[in-house]
């Protein structure tokens, strides 16, 4: 029995109901339902984004448990072989950073935006069991690198945060990430050609006064779709910062804007990246 | 994806589209079945495209989708295999030039799912006992004994036909 005979026993095929182009769309949506700015660095699960992307273990408290694998899809060898973290262990404890931090970023981000804009709570930020966080309130993902064989979860240690605002009625929203580079996240260093399909993007890359790597972007989802403004910022002390700003509440949900542009700049957001207080060796 | 990554996607699963198809049906025995256990064969692919595209054996790492997909699907309840009110008809000789479509789904449905599984790649995709144990999941040793008891039930079934 050869392929061949096995062909010929099968005969001719019917017409095909597997439609290519629904998958691919069914797929773009799905995939704008995980943007991420950073690059997963080992094949595995997921990678966190800033904002909604990541979910939290149930029941779990100021942990963060990675997304879970979207598929039953065979993972790559040696899913857990993933750079060490770069630079020093930082000197405060995660809360007292945790708390650090949102300071620091309330207080950059509400002297930017424009007079009137107020903040409020954005649950898509925060773990979807436990969404009660104050606007701009950083959380801690802390996750063990597990190696269960042929997979890999885990391995993530990143700060995030997030908050909706509001103008004259009209909504926005602003979300951070932040962590030492290595390990599972990897920022770009260039432009890439990584726009999600569906949507145009511009993007530029600049170098900061101590030599940061400032990659900056404008998302704009075709039809009539949200703008995201994003930063990528790598830090001189080795801290990644990711900030966007979104001119809807929850892009991921609505898919239409409600304001007319997005919260804070390209250029307010570098300037944000940039303050000496976001990073974890202050 | 990026939009280069996406045509190179889209190149991909249409050529082989064909080979995929039959060979779900192959597994399934049912075309509807079979188009839908390829179209959630290549969603997964386009999820894992960067990396996939990366691998030395793509075809062997969509396979492995295909048939762990099948695997999941036979466990569903609306996907689970009513048995027959009347006995099949009588098998006959694997090899001979008479088997027809519905004598050789015969021969296939009678093992079950895994070793149906190792036969397929085995036989139809032409597949080495390494390669079928790495789409399988599974040792080499249990590839071979997975074949073999394939292989000894269908020849158990055209002994019998053989004699009745």
């Amino acid at each position: 029995m050869t392929k061949e005979r096995i062909d010929e026993i099968i005969g001719v095929t019917p017409p095909s109901t597997v439609d290519v182009e629904a998958v691919v769309a069914r797929e773009r949506k799905t995939a704008w339902l995980r943007p991420n700015p950073w690059t997963v660095t080992a094949a595995g699960v997921a990678a966190v984004a800033v904002g909604a992307a990541f979910m939290f273990a149930p029941g779990s408290s100021g942990t963060v448990s990675p997304a879970a694998p979207p598929s039953s899809a065979p993972e790559l060898p040696e899913p857990c072989k993933i750079p060490v973290l770069q630079g020093p262990a930082p000197p405060e404890k995660p809360a007292v950073a945790a708390e650090r931090l949102t300071g620091v970023l309330t207080a950059a981000v509400k002297a930017r935006m424009v007079a009137g804009t107020t903040l409020a709570p954005h649950g898509a930020s925060y773990p979807v069991g436990d969404p009660e966080h104050g606007p701009l309130e950083f959380v801690h993902e802390d996750s063990l690198l597990k190696n269960s064989g042929s997979t890999c979860s885990g391995g993530r240690n990143i700060f995030a945060a997030g908050a909706t605002t509001v103008l004259a009625g009209k909504t926005g929203n602003v979300q951070v990430s932040l962590g030492r580079l290595g390990g599972r996240t990897l920022l770009p260093a260039e432009c890439e050609d990584q726009t999600i399909a569906g949507a145009e993007e511009t993007c530029t890359r600049s170098v900061g006064p101590k030599g940061e790597v400032i990659v900056a972007s404008i998302i704009t989802f075709t039809g009539g779709g949200p703008v995201i403004n994003q930063v990528a910022v790598t830090r001189a002390d080795k801290i990644g910062v990711v900030l966007q700003a979104e001119n809807t509440a929850d892009a991921k949900r609505s898919r239409k804007p409600d304001s007319p542009a997005p919260p804070l700049t390209l250029e307010q957001l570098t300037e944000i990246a940039l303050d000496p207080g976001m990073t974890l060796y202050p | 994806m990026r939009r280069s990554d996406e045509a190179a996607y889209r190149e991909y699963v249409t050529s082989r589209m064909e080979v995929l198809r039959r060979t779900g049906y192959l597994l399934c025995h049912d075309w509807h079945l079979a188009d839908d256990l390829v179209s959630i064969t290549i969603a997964k692919l386009y999820r894992h495209w960067k990396r996939a595209s990366a691998v030395e054996h793509l075809d062997a790492y969509v396979r492995r989708i295909l048939v762990r997909t099948w695997l999941d699907e036979r466990g569903r309840p609306w996907r689970r295999e009513e048995p027959a009110d009347d006995l099949p008809e009588p098998a006959i000789e694997l090899n001979s030039r008479v088997l027809d479509r519905a004598q050789l789904f015969e021969l296939l449905e009678a093992l079950p799912p895994r070793r149906r599984a190792a036969v397929v790649l085995r036989i139809y995709c032409d597949l080495s006992v390494e390669e079928t144990a790495a789409i399988l999941g599974c040792s080499a040793g249990t590839v071979k004994s997975q074949t073999a008891r394939g292989l000894d039930t269908l020849r158990a079934q055209l002994a019998e036909t053989t004699l009745s």
